[in-house]
């Protein structure tokens, strides 16, 4: 829940596990303790999404066995084997970090993952101010990181299972052209769009395609996201890199972002969740500032992991 | 939830859906491993860890089993 930052600070002095998300200054000035933090000044409470620069977001995580590590661009690979067997991990790297597009391109493929569970969020700033960096932060030891990620590794109890899921409101238009791309990567210039070698920038301009949806990858059934950031010089760029091998096509327009929430939260309401984040981009195309999405509070985050990266999607995670 | 080395390939090498997004994860990034190298290391290895899978999350992936039995 939000919280101010005095009441934060008596919670760690009173030896309290928590994540901790907040903006960047606040963040720097707590004190040390068990906890992980980033930087964001969005956030989906109970009563709403807000926007703060004077709130922190923070949840408690009940467990007595934990391990706070800090890892590069080099090292990240190793955050699946440093896992508990039974337990989950939650990552925060800041964005646009080498870190951060170390892990978007290669998570797949690190030792273990999917066998272990990896969640976590992009740390980002308020899109509106130009004095802030995207930090990470080891509360642990109190130092604050632009390129490096923190990561929170919590053991559950040995009859307990952790589940990692999404809720993602966007679905493959079928009747949407199938994109593949064969170079891998955030930016793109050529792709595939049924078969006939394209330029992407070519194709959006043409056929006047609302950049404010993202392609959706079918990944064995699940849709995974790819939202655009910007067309420049002919190229597209992307929040997460498009993968070869992957089906994608463009998103259903979605005319109510809360209204789609809510349908897919309907199922959820006795859904005892220990972690949530949302998209910024879900914050800011759905118009969310102020309007309630259920039970699903938490930092709102310019990436969110489940495993990989993810964009435009809400994860959550249950401890049964 | 035991899945055998025939029932891998199947899965390698077919199109089928799952609803627990780990497993579709899983389960693309194995496609796309066994695409390029469709030899019996690779195929053991994708059926040694989605047994592992299985046997950890088994509470979960009751259904996205189902799919597998039938193979």
């Amino acid at each position: 829940m939000l919280m101010t930052f005095d009441k934060v600070s008596r919670l760690i002095e009173s030896g309290k596990l928590l994540h901790i998300a907040g903006t960047e200054q606040l963040l720097r000035k707590l004190p040390k303790g068990s906890w992980i933090g980033g930087s964001t000044e969005y956030f989906m409470d109970e009563e709403g999404g807000k926007i703060s620069d004077n709130l922190l977001y923070v949840t408690e995580f009940p467990y007595e066995n934990f391990a706070v590590k800090v890892y590069t661009s080099d090292d990240i690979k190793n955050v699946a084997p440093d896992a508990f067997d039974n337990g989950f991990s939650v990552l925060i790297v800041p964005f646009d970090s080498e870190v951060h597009k170390e892990y978007a391109h290669n998570a797949a493929n690190y030792e273990g993952m999917f066998i272990k569970v990896v969640v976590g969020w992009v740390a980002g700033m308020n899109l509106e101010k130009s004095d802030q960096t995207p930090i990470s932060v080891n509360g642990v030891t109190g130092e604050a990181y632009a390129d490096k990620a923190v990561v929170l590794h919590l053991k559950v109890p040995a009859d307990k299972t952790v589940s990692v899921n999404i809720i993602n409101i966007f679905e493959q238009d079928m009747s949407s052209p199938v994109f593949e791309f064969y170079e891998e990567g955030f930016s793109v210039r050529n792709c595939l769009v049924d078969g006939k070698e394209t330029v992407l920038a070519d194709y959006i301009a043409e056929n006047n395609i609302n950049t404010k949806l993202p392609l959706v990858g079918d990944y064995a059934g699940s849709g995974v996201n790819v939202s655009s950031m910007s067309v420049e010089n002919g190229v597209v760029n992307f929040y997460a890199p498009l993968f070869s091998g992957i089906k994608y096509r463009m998103s259903i327009s979605i005319p109510d972002y809360e209204q789609a929430f809510q349908e897919q939260l309907a199922e959820h309401t006795d859904t005892e969740l220990v972690f949530s984040c949302n998209c910024i981009l879900n914050f800011l195309y759905g118009g969310l500032e102020g309007k309630k999405i259920g039970i699903f509070s938490g930092p709102i985050t310019f990436g969110e992991i489940a495993y990989q990266l993810v964009n435009q999607t809400l994860v959550y995670v249950t401890v049964k | 939830m035991k899945v055998s080395l025939e029932q891998t390939e199947k899965l390698l090498c077919g199109n089928h859906s799952f609803t627990q997004i780990g497993l579709s994860m899983m389960m693309t990034r194995m496609r796309g491993a066994y695409a390029k190298d469709p030899s019996p290391e690779v195929l053991t290895k994708s059926m040694e860890e989605l047994n592992l899978f299985f046997d950890k999350f088994k509470s979960l992936v009751e259904k996205d089993y189902s799919v597998i039995a039938q193979l």
